[in-house]
């Protein structure tokens, strides 16, 4: 058990409050004229991550910097990824990434960022 | 519904997991060329045959006329040397091989196999005393052979066989190869020097006399005359689920000729669409065999290799296919009579190289696991972009059969015909040509009158102008009148052909423009009856009718009565000849003839063109005669004495009547000068004499000069003192005779040539030379000396020294004379003599008899009789096609294309019949094609069709009955006979229409009586019911008295199982046609359109044709929305209109919508009430277009368009329908949009 996530070989915290491992099932819900609803079930589960990932501008290796996230999220391919439990999955970052910055001093050494992301396994 | 649907539709109210995959497939062989060699000095391409054994193939060939083995267990290796098995074969054999079965022709023409696993025992066949070329089913043997120098002959060696199949005009030994498949057997060959690959059907495995030879059908269309295209044959075998044929093609061209190996896959209906092609360089034509995962086609120097695919409805190789749910989405879009399309949203990453333009793709669908085949379609899109979201790829595909149908345009045209047919009073001459003769109906007024000859000893020949064939059948119905003198002579001929003027010139070496009618070459295989026909006695003989020279092939001894009506059929199938009798009030036919045609001539003068014949001769008393005036009334003639002393005469068309003929004889003529034109004889040369005469005992004569004349019989040699020919004449001879005169003469010492014109006289009376002249004194020949007859002062009484030969009119200005009373009127230089010949008479005493005009004639004949003729009523031909069918039509286009079609069917099962009985089936329309296999039938018992029963057929013992009528074709059973029969049903049963033997005698001395077995089709058009056995014409019966009928039924008359089949789409195409110009699609469309035939995509990719639609129950409670739609696109009126007319208005339409009105084509409708069902039907479908619904739910995995299903309140019929499983964005889609339409009019 970690209390930190591994992206792209690096580490990061997250902000356990928003950090929300999350599994989706598609499925249709059919109302019909009958009255009755009907169910259908897609053929596959799919797996995610989405929530608040922190990176200090100070971090020191193995943690990553904002920078390094900033880099990892232009990555245009899959990305090693290791969750609490220490399993590794392989992921892709969902299209958008929000970064906020703690400090209004944004290079401030003792600043972090705070990236809302969602992954997605592949 | 699609076919097994139901695990998945009990799914569909419960929550379930929708699955869904898609297989991609290349279908495609790609073969690659490997080298190899081989010791014993075989060059491509070779006879090497090969069959799949144990890990690999076994080769056999021939070398030096040796037997060479060669098993190869591991393709993939260097392939071991052949085996020299030391047999010595026969020269010009070829040994085959199959199963493991090497068979071959031992030098001493004796046919022997050994099992390549136990080789050294050795089993044995029936011989064939020439060489052979082999073609093995596992321990039977077929084997070709030239029989004789213009024909090939396949027959089996296994000592049951009681048939065999000819074929004509090659000059080698074809290549010849025969596969199982199906419960029949099939061979390969070809019958053209030019190359054409030909099927031919064998049902019966030539087992205890069941052999049944269909007729060779071109495996890929190639013309019979075609120089351009060319296939020649490789070999054949079973891979998967098909029979392959592999071959050379040719084409030819300005350019250079193109040329490489082929495959095609059937059997019945080949494929040559996308996938045909093996290799260029060389030529191999190697037998093709899947090994593992392997397609191997070899040859003597090189084999090819191509990764197995699923073309022929196995497994294809691993790595050319792949099954993947790698895509986000799938839309498939499916509707009547139109191709199913389908979209997969793939993803870009799916790089297996199966999944690619040109590949099929296969989709499935679950629910829970439980799967079901949605669609299979041929990619024809492979999409992919890069947009500002990422990449994207869509790949879509086209139902596979209508893809392949319309992307393929035939290299050859395809012409398929189905039979020809004429039958018809002959004189309705819109159906018969006269090729020769005169000929006229007996009652103009009557169309049903028989049709005669009026020339007489002149043959008359009237053909059909249905289309021609290359066999077939043509019967005529014949009558003639009794008659002492009146000989009839006539017959019927098929693969008749009358020659063109062009090659009638050639052959004859004259002008085109000096042709007559009687100078073009008639040909043909002919059957004549006469009183001579079987040695000398009366009989049929049959003929190979070649330029107008008939050569007799065999005859048959048959007496036919006059006045009695009869027919005469004669039937050429692949060289088997049959010529068959029946009296028009017996039942039953009498196979007269079977003769296997053997003649090194041709049988057809042009294959292509040949036609039913009927021939006729009246043949009477004839002989010569001499010219004769208008207003003579004796008939010079040769020989009468084969005439009788009283009668009619016919002299060109010019009628006599005579009451006598001479009886004495006629001094004979000369021989040896100048003979006018037509005369058999140089005429005698006379002086004619104007002189006065005294003759005590000729009493009218005496003193009536001008009444006689002078017989001087001269030999033209300038002398007229050779009395010899009268010589030994007593007086009084030559009465009765006729003295012919003629134009023309002998002045001095020259013939002149003698005309044809001149007149007849009888002798009245004959003095041998006593006879007393007035003599005058003057011989300078004053005029006006008859007044001085007597006076001694002008001239004396002579006695003159010739015989005298007195006629019945004054000869002497009739010969041009004067009135010079003697002979010699001028200097010698100039003698006159008239020139005439006695001759048997004729004493006629009507000139210009029934109703004919008196006339001049010259030398021609005079025939006796001449009112009397063959009658003929009924010219009927049959061409040997066999009926194609709408189904038949799809099923070979499709299948040309590469594609798959099956049609909707009444039945198409193998039926159990515990007992007699019969399964019937309502069928509304008169015409119609089915087909059954013919069941092993024990004695006295039977099996075939009933059609046309208005009302229920039950039962009564072994046979049908309806009380309101029908009939019953079957074939049937009596002891080691079988029929082709057709009744009428009765109340009661049936009684016999008409029953003609079946093969009822081998044609190549097979010792095995022969028992037809295989797919007997029947096809019933109008009045006449056609019946083919594999393909091969059995008989066409005709009868009226059933026009309609509502039902039509399959029979047999004892416990037993058989298949039978009618497809919905059962009407006759008169002949199935692709030009080169168009596409399949195109095609099919022309051929749907009038018809009103429906059709979709199947989930394996075939098409499906049908009329109606099918009931498929109650749809589940999966409907979310509905939308209906009024439109007002009604038809109230409208007229069908084709070959009969139908207008039909609805009466309740007409009054809420009003008038609209509509004329449809309904072409194919055969009788009013069909095109009345075609009105009502257009007028209800346009109902129901007026309603369209659309509704919005679940996926229904079983629901196909043409479906009809309760909706709940409404039964509605599917006419396209939309599925969409996958992701939209985020959102999961599983849906179904379908369109409907009423099923039933409110």
């Amino acid at each position: 058990m970690n209390d930190y996530i591994i992206l792209d070989g690096k580490r990061y915290r997250i902000a356990h409050e928003s950090w929300e491992p999350n599994e989706e099932r598609p499925m249709t819900v059919r109302r019909l004229m009958s009255g009755a609803t009907n169910v259908t079930f897609g053929p596959a589960t799919f797996t995610g991550w989405s929530g608040t990932v922190m990176a200090d501008v100070s971090a020191v290796a193995p943690f990553g910097t904002p920078a390094d996230l900033r880099t990892t999220y232009k990555k245009r391919t899959s990305l090693s990824f290791t969750d609490h439990y220490g399993t590794a999955h392989t992921v892709v970052i969902d299209r958008r990434v929000g970064e906020k910055s703690i400090s209004p001093m944004h290079d401030a050494p003792d600043n972090t960022f705070r990236m809302n992301l969602a992954l997605i396994k592949l | 519904m699609r076919t097994g649907h139901e695990d998945l539709t009990d799914l569909i109210n419960q929550p379930k997991e929708v699955g869904l995959s898609a297989t991609f497939r290349k279908t495609l062989p790609v073969f690659s060329r490997y080298a190899m060699t081989n010791s014993i000095g075989l060059t491509d391409p070779a006879w090497i045959d090969a069959c799949n054994w144990l890990t690999g193939i076994l080769r056999v060939t021939s070398v030096g006329n040796v037997l060479y083995t060669q098993y190869i267990p591991d393709i993939h290796a260097a392939w071991p040397t052949w085996s020299n098995t030391g047999i010595a074969l026969y020269p010009g054999s070829r040994p085959a091989v199959d199963a493991g079965y090497v068979w071959y022709q031992m030098a001493t023409n004796e046919i022997r196999y050994r099992y390549y696993g136990t080789w050294s025992s050795e089993g044995s066949a029936s011989s064939v005393p020439g060489a052979a070329a082999l073609a093995p089913i596992g321990t039977r043997c077929y084997a070709i052979w030239q029989r004789n120098a213009g024909a090939y002959e396949i027959l089996a060696r296994n000592g049951q066989d009681s048939s065999q199949y000819t074929i004509y005009g090659l000059t080698s030994m074809p290549r010849i190869d025969a596969v199982s498949f199906g419960g029949k057997e099939y061979f390969y060959t070809m019958d053209r020097d030019a190359a054409r690959v030909i099927e031919i059907k064998h049902a019966g495995n030539a087992v205890s006399g069941a052999d049944n030879y269909g007729v060779g059908r071109s495996v890929v269309p190639i013309d019979a005359i075609d120089e351009v295209y060319g296939l020649k044959l490789g070999y054949a075998s079973v891979i998967d689920n098909k029979v392959v044929v592999t071959g050379r093609l040719t084409r030819t061209s300005d350019d250079a000729p193109v040329s490489f190996d082929v495959y095609a896959a059937g059997p019945e209906n080949f494929s040559f669409g996308r996938e045909m092609f093996i290799h260029g360089e060389p030529e191999v034509m190697g037998k093709m065999l899947r090994v593992g995962n392997e397609f191997i086609v070899s040859g003597a120097t090189c084999y090819h290799l191509a990764q197995a695919t699923t073309l022929f409805g196995g497994t294809g190789h691993p790595d050319l296919q792949v099954t993947t749910s790698e895509f986000s989405n799938i839309a498939l879009t499916e509707a009547e009579s139109r191709s199913a399309n389908l979209d997969i949203d793939m993803s870009p990453d799916a790089s297996h190289p199966a999944i690619a333009a040109g590949s099929e793709v296969e989709l499935e669908m679950a629910y829970n696991d439980n799967w079901i085949n949605m669609a299979t379609c041929i990619v024809d899109l492979d999409r992919s972009g890069t947009e500002e979201n990422g990449r994207a790829r869509i790949v879509s595909g086209v139902g596979k059969s209508a893809e392949r149908v319309a992307a393929w345009s035939p290299d050859q045209g395809v012409y398929i015909p189905s039979q020809a047919i004429m039958y018809d009073n002959p004189a309705n001459m819109t159906k018969v040509i006269r090729a020769t003769g005169k000929w006229e109906s007996t009652d103009p007024e009557d169309a049903t009158a028989p049709v005669k000859l009026n020339d007489l000893n002149k043959l008359g020949v009237l053909y059909s102008t249905a289309r021609a064939s290359r066999g077939g059948a043509m019967r005529g119905k014949f009558s003639f009148p009794p008659g002492t003198y009146f000989k009839p002579y006539y017959g019927v001929a098929v693969n008749y052909y009358r020659e063109t003027a062009a090659e009638a010139a050639g052959r004859l070496g004259v002008e085109i423009n000096d042709l007559e009618d009687d100078m073009f070459g008639h040909n043909g295989i002919v059957a004549i009856y006469s009183g001579t026909e079987h040695a000398g006695a009366s009989g049929i003989g049959l003929y190979l009718w070649k330029d107008s020279v008939m050569t007799k092939l065999a005859s048959m001894s048959l007496f036919i009565s006059a006045n009695v009506w009869h027919w005469l059929q004669i039937e050429f199938i692949e060289g088997e000849i049959r010529v068959k009798y029946r009296l028009d009030s017996d039942v039953l036919w009498t196979e007269c003839i079977t003769f296997m045609y053997n003649s090194t001539t041709l049988p057809w003068k042009r294959e292509t063109l040949g036609r039913g014949a009927i021939l006729v001769k009246n043949l009477v008393p004839e002989v010569t005669c001499y010219p004769v005036g208008p207003g003579d009334f004796t008939l010079g003639t040769e020989d009468h004495s084969a005439f009788p002393t009283t009668g009619t005469l016919r002299v060109d068309d010019e009628q006599m009547v005579f009451t006598s003929k001479s009886t004495v004889t006629a001094p004979a003529n000369w021989v040896g000068y100048t003979k006018p034109p037509g005369w058999n004889v140089s005429p005698r040369i006379f002086w004619p004499n104007n002189n006065a005469f005294k003759s005590a005992d000729k009493a009218g004569f005496y003193d009536a000069p001008k009444l006689g004349v002078k017989v001087m019989a001269t030999a033209y040699n300038g002398e007229e003192t050779d009395y010899t020919p009268f010589a030994g004449f007593p007086d009084h001879s030559f009465i009765g005779l006729a003295l012919v005169t003629l134009s023309g003469g002998v002045i001095g010492g020259e013939m002149r040539s003698f005309g044809t014109g001149g007149r007849t006289f009888r002798v009245l009376d004959f003095d041998d030379n006593n006879i007393s002249a007035w003599i005058p004194n003057d011989w300078q020949y004053p005029s006006g000396w008859q007044q001085y007859i007597n006076d001694g002062s002008k001239g004396a009484w002579g006695t003159l020294s010739a015989a005298t030969i007195f006629a019945n009119a004054d000869l002497h200005h009739i010969f041009g004379f004067s009135e010079n009373p003697l002979e010699d009127p001028g200097p010698s230089s100039e003698i006159y003599r008239g020139a005439f010949a006695l001759t048997p008479a004729f004493h006629i005493t009507t000139r210009g008899a029934n109703g004919t005009l008196a006339i001049t004639h010259g030398v021609t004949k005079a025939q006796l009789d001449p009112g009397k003729s063959v009658f003929c009523s009924i010219a009927a031909s049959f061409t040997q096609e066999e009926d194609q069918s709408v189904e038949d039509a799809l099923e070979i286009i499709v299948g040309m294309a590469g594609g798959k079609a099956a049609c909707k069917t009444t039945v198409d099962e193998t039926h159990v019949f515990a007992s007699a009985n019969v399964v019937q089936y309502v069928n509304d329309h008169k015409n119609l094609i089915c087909e059954m296999e013919v069941p092993p039938l024990v004695s006295l018992n039977h099996a075939g069709v009933v059609f046309r029963a208005p009302g229920l057929v039950t039962m009564n013992g072994t046979y049908p009955s309806c009380s309101t009528g029908g009939y019953y074709l079957a074939v049937e059973r009596t002891a080691g006979g079988y029929y082709l029969a057709l009744f009428k049903l009765t109340s009661t049963g049936v009684s016999y229409v008409e029953r003609v033997p079946i093969h009822a005698s081998n044609t190549n001395g097979a010792a095995t009586a022969h028992v037809p077995a295989g797919t007997l089709k029947v096809s019933v058009q109008d009045s006449c019911f056609s019946a083919w056995l594999n393909g091969r014409y059995l008989h066409t019966f005709y009868h009226t008295e059933y026009a309609d009928g509502l039902r039509v039924g399959f029979v047999s008359g004892q416990a037993s199982t058989f298949h039978i089949h009618l497809s919905e789409l059962d009407d006759l195409l008169a002949d199935i046609v692709v030009g080169t110009r168009g596409n399949g699609m195109s095609v099919i469309g022309e051929l749907l359109g009038d018809r009103h035939i429906l059709w979709r995509d199947e989930p394996d990719g075939s098409l499906f044709f049908y009329k109606t639609r099918t009931f498929a129950g109650d749809l589940p409670d999966i409907v979310s929305a509905v939308s209906d739609t009024r439109t007002d696109a009604m038809i109230t009126r409208m007229r069908a209109e084709g070959l009969l007319i139908s207008e039909i208005y609805d009466v309740d339409l007409l009054r809420d919508y009003g008038n609209t009105f509509a004329t449809v084509n309904a072409r194919h409708a055969n009788n009013v009430s069909e095109a009345r069902a075609e009105a009502r039907l257009l007028i209800d479908e346009a109902w129901r277009n007026a309603f369209p619904r659309r509704y919005i739910m679940d996926v229904h995995p079983g629901l196909q368009p043409g479906d009809a299903i309760n909706f709940g309140e409404l039964t509605n019929i599917v006419r396209s329908q939309s599925i969409t499983i996958g992701f939209a964005g985020n959102n999961f889609v599983c849906e179904m949009q379908c369109d409907a339409i009423p099923y039933a009019r409110e």
